[in-house]
């Protein structure tokens, strides 16, 4: 079965759980396990807190959804156009943060990377930024 | 989100119900701010059992919430994770500072 699907919305919390819901929703095709579906929206929420966060600075601007079903494999690509990633590899690192309080974590790509089976980020400064995640649902 | 509290001497316990991400990070900490500053616990028990999503966000707050109650010379445990709750604090090294209780 192949299956495809595209979705775009404002980049404002309210559409994070939006965002995870849909993509759990979309997923649930595959039988996924309860905690294959837990994986999945924690690690689409973290991508779409970037974007909302990083990204757009909490200023607003679009965020792109797409996902796609290949027999067991879910492909899920979150992408925005904000400001970019200048050291992608500093950013993965785990407890790595630009903000200056304490209130980011800094773990939101090491969750990523921990739920799903790849995580792969593309980013160019001043144009946007790619996040691509597979995940094989076992079921 | 909801947050609700009891308090049995030094002791706050905390209720987080709902779903802790970034959208609702402001008022989680602000509520654990509020519970801080105005009772005072020497020790802060998180009861997690009706906390149906928690991201990295959450990990955020309830860091910055330790560090708080840390240097008034407090101490906070979490208790009644749910499954997708306890692989995220495994996964963050949570419970290296936060400890689990029953």
């Amino acid at each position: 079965m192949r299956n495809d699907m595209k979705l775009e919305f404002l980049a404002i919390s309210e559409n994070e759980a939006f965002a995870r819901v849909c993509a759990a929703a979309f997923a649930a095709q595959t039988n996924p396990t309860v905690d294959e579906v837990a994986d999945i929206k924690t690690a689409v929420s973290e991508a779409v807190t970037n974007s909302i966060v990083h990204a757009y600075e909490e200023r607003g601007g679009m965020v792109l959804l797409k996902m796609s079903i290949e027999e067991n494999e879910i492909t899920i690509e979150i992408s925005d156009t904000g400001k970019g990633i200048e050291n992608i590899d500093m950013a993965m690192e785990p407890m790595f943060t630009t903000d200056t309080g304490e209130d980011r974590s800094g773990m939101g790509f090491t969750v990523m990377q921990m739920l799903m089976d790849s995580v792969e980020v593309n980013s160019e400064v001043g144009k946007g930024t790619k996040v691509l995640m597979k995940k094989t649902i076992e079921g | 989100m909801h947050i609700r509290y009891k308090q049995r001497g030094n002791t706050a316990t905390v209720f987080i119900e709902g779903e802790l991400d970034h959208h609702s990070a402001a008022k989680v900490k602000a509520e654990l701010e509020k519970i801080i500053d105005t009772q005072n616990p020497s020790q802060l028990v998180l009861d997690l059992e009706k906390m149906a999503f928690m991201d990295s966000s959450g990990i955020g707050v309830l860091l910055s919430k330790y560090k708080q109650l840390k240097r008034s010379g407090g101490s906070m445990y979490v208790k009644n994770l749910n499954k997708q709750t306890d692989k995220l604090f495994k996964i963050s090294g949570l419970y290296q500072v936060l400890k689990k209780i029953d």
